[in-house]
């Protein structure tokens, strides 16, 4: 807005702050299916990997997409 | 160093190990031709199809023998192994049975195995491996086959029903494409029997690759680095430790430089200042990692270029051809 009164209701209270719901997806690991919560995808080369921290060992982790 | 690997079995008629098998070759005993506690077939060989047409033998009868009317020398067979260039062991393991009568020149049953290069498919037998004529390495005197092992470069010796013999091999290929050549040696002699089995298994080597393009005159210091981790002009087909090995050796020696760690077997991609926006779309379909791990991402991005850029220098990649119109 530009400090214009427009007359309408005043704004409404801003809800608290929520995390982004992540995506969940199934990845193969240890020959088990394991859902995680992705941060996002990368592709390389012929591949789609998707993103997360990996709790096992901590690390930032690419895990090739079945998806 | 874990290995992945695979095997063949091969047959020349089966037979009953744990009993005694034979067949009648006296042409005179009235049960001429029959096998006696064969498991399957064993293959019979009588050429003579005027005295003895075929199907007119007790074991072809029987429905265990194969009857052969013509006499060969040998029998060959290949396997294709277009696995790796890494170190391969061989584990072949032969149970034959031949004529029960003393065995000869002529009805000496053993099995041979040797490479054939692909790219080189009129060089039968690696020279290296075989010393002396296969001939003369497999026959004897004293009526025993005699084998000849291409890894020791040694001779054993099979008699006419040896069970369950076992032998190791390990050997480095020099190129891509290697064939393994088997062949169950048996002078199928005239009125003779034979049955024989192989199972060869065969392991590749899965050991980790470093992806580091090393400068060999700056990094001659690293003689042990060297040593274990292996050294090539690519900086990619290198030979080494598991890769937690390789790993923790790294940090030690390049806190700072960009590199990376594939581990073959857990088909990891293990990056160290670098992240997966460094990493080329050739290497990755080169390796085919099912995870990439970014174990400290990049503290300077000049770091992690100059690791995209010499790998990419001592990797050209062939341009696609352009799609015609």
């Amino acid at each position: 807005m530009s400090g214009k009164d427009t007359g309408g209701k005043p704004d409404s209270p801003r809800p608290p702050s929520t995390p982004p719901v992540k995506k969940k997806v199934k990845i193969r690991k240890g020959g088990k299916w394991v859902d995680v919560d992705v941060d996002g995808e990368v592709v390389k080369g012929r591949f789609k990997y998707v993103k997360f921290v990996d709790s096992d060992d901590g690390l930032e982790t690419y895990w090739i997409s079945t998806e | 160093m874990p290995f992945t690997g695979s095997y063949i079995r091969y047959a020349l008629g089966t037979w009953d190990s744990t009993s005694e098998t034979y067949c009648q070759t006296n042409t005179s005993a009235s049960d001429y031709g029959t096998c006696y506690n064969t498991h399957e077939k064993v293959y019979f060989v009588q050429s003579d199809t005027t005295t003895y047409p075929v199907g007119s033998l007790p074991c072809e009868n029987a429905g265990n023998c194969t009857r052969f009317t013509t006499v060969s020398w040998y029998y060959t067979f290949t396997i294709l192994d277009n696995s790796s260039t890494k170190k391969q062991v061989l584990l072949y393991f032969i149970r034959s049975k031949h004529h029960v009568n003393v065995l000869t020149l002529d009805n000496c049953g053993s099995l041979l195995i040797g490479t054939e290069s692909v790219a080189n498919p009129s060089n039968i037998f690696v020279p290296a491996f075989i010393s002396g004529s296969p001939t003369r390495a497999r026959l004897a005197a004293g009526g025993r086959c005699d084998v000849y092992d291409p890894i020791t470069n040694s001779i054993f010796s099979v008699n006419n029903q040896t069970i369950g013999y076992r032998v190791n091999m390990e050997y480095y290929p020099n190129a891509l494409g290697l064939k393994i050549i088997g062949a169950f040696f048996n002078a199928m002699k005239n009125n003779t029997f034979f049955a024989a089995f192989a199972l060869i298994s065969y392991a590749v080597e899965a050991s980790p690759s470093l992806i580091m393009p090393l400068d060999y005159e700056k990094y001659l210091a690293f003689d042990e680095l060297r040593s274990v981790v292996g050294w090539a002009a690519d900086g990619v087909s290198q030979y080494g430790w598991n890769a937690d090995d390789i790993v923790r050796v790294l940090k030690e020696l390049f806190p700072d430089r960009a590199w990376a760690v594939y581990d073959d077997r857990r088909y990891v991609l293990y990056l160290y200042n670098l992240t997966p926006d460094y990493v080329p779309d050739w290497l990755i379909d080169k390796l085919s990692p099912t995870a990439m791990k970014v174990l400290q991402p990049p503290a300077d991005a000049a770091v992690a270029k100059a690791w995209l850029d010499e790998l990419n220098r001592r990797n050209a990649q062939i341009p696609a051809p352009a799609e015609l119109p």
